[in-house]
């Protein structure tokens, strides 16, 4: 099990793209075992073999068919050329989204919910304006808003008709 | 190796729009691109088309190169998208060994030492061999192998280009190894080792 580790980092070893100290570790193995030593010698003649391999030789004179083909072929445009980094993507679709909203609030300047809230905030102060005159309430510190203080003393009344937001029977 | 600060002036005029600059870099990666490319397909020809793709690919898109340090990793990654472009998402299979024992001509060279301890050119059949063994390797495998074992390019490049983790990419380059080994062993027997090549 231990030489396992030792002879799967032999690869790694001949590439050198192990750590100093990884080195120092597996060449100290390999020198006191000599089942792991001849599996690295039998990996190095396999690598020996492979760079003796021959490459293609390469003919630079190809290149002027590349060259007449990129003359022939649409430089970038400018957008392409503008090499938009990931951010853009984000702040666009936020704008977009802005503009839209801002778009739809000056095409519909007001809708039914605030007309009916307004109607609402009218009716709630009518009727505390009357329950302060008929001594029902006593009126609120609190300037125009429908807060007031309930009076105790006040003799009890009938309520008055017109809610705007029930239905006549 | 070629110098980063050359490579970063090659590549910044290439962005440019500089035809000259990019043909410099046509001549420093050509060969590598040509050679990988081959070893893919299997075929010169095809090596060639594919590696002109590359290059006109290459200036074309050269503007979205972030790092120009990376352009030799970038280069590769173009390179083996024409071929699974070209091979529709797989690698082309190439035939396998038929060749086998003693009466190959590899072995009969080996083991009569024709070819002594100086030679260190490989003969054309044991080539052929190594070759063939190569091309035999699982897809997933060649594409490291050569990248590693022939073009020489380290870990962290390859883990780049085929798009996998480092410590995918070193076990598979093992792997690959350790198959390329025991496939020539198994062609050569009893001769593997015996040719001092190194």
């Amino acid at each position: 099990m231990e030489c396992r580790i030792y002879t799967d980092s032999l690869t790694a070893l001949m590439d050198g793209e192990l750590t100093p100290k990884e080195e120092v570790a597996i060449r100290t193995h390999l020198s006191g075992c000599p089942s792991c030593h001849e599996e690295f010698e039998s990996l190095r003649y396999s690598y020996t073999l492979v760079e003796k391999v021959h490459e293609l030789e390469f003919e630079p004179n190809s290149w002027p068919q590349i060259q007449s083909r990129i003359a022939s072929s649409p430089r970038p445009s400018f957008f392409s050329r503008l090499k938009l980094p990931g951010l853009w993507i984000p702040i666009g679709a936020f704008g977009a989204l802005l503009l839209l909203a801002t778009s739809l609030m000056m095409y519909f300047p007001e809708d039914n919910t605030s007309r009916t809230r307004q109607a609402f905030k009218s009716y709630m102060q009518e009727r505390q304006r009357d329950m302060v005159s008929r001594g029902l309430v006593l009126p609120s510190d609190r300037g125009n808003s429908v807060f007031v203080h309930y009076n105790p003393f006040a003799e009890p009344t009938a309520t008055p008709k017109g809610n705007p937001f029930r239905s006549e029977r | 190796m070629v110098e980063p600060e050359r490579l970063d002036a090659l590549v910044n005029a290439g962005k440019n729009g500089d035809v000259t600059a990019f043909s410099q870099l046509y001549a420093l990666y050509g060969k590598k691109i040509l050679n990988y490319i081959f070893r893919l397909t299997g075929s010169r020809e095809e090596a060639e088309d594919l590696m002109q793709d590359t290059f006109v690919l290459a200036f074309r898109n050269l503007h979205s190169l972030k790092e120009n340090a990376k352009f030799q990793s970038w280069l590769f990654r173009i390179a083996q998208n024409n071929v699974f472009q070209k091979y529709r998402g797989k690698m082309p299979q190439i035939e396998s060994i038929d060749a086998e024992g003693s009466e190959n001509p590899v072995v009969a060279e080996l083991a009569s030492g024709s070819k002594g301890p100086e030679e260190t050119i490989l003969s054309d059949e044991l080539e052929r061999v190594v070759q063939r063994v190569i091309s035999e390797l699982p897809e997933k495998y060649r594409q490291v192998f050569v990248l590693s074992a022939i073009q020489k390019l380290s870990y962290q490049e390859i883990s780049e280009i085929v798009g996998r983790s480092l410590a995918s990419v070193k076990s598979d380059i093992h792997r690959a190894r350790v198959e390329v080994r025991d496939k020539i062993k198994e062609y050569l027997g009893d001769n593997y080792g015996m040719s001092n090549l190194h």
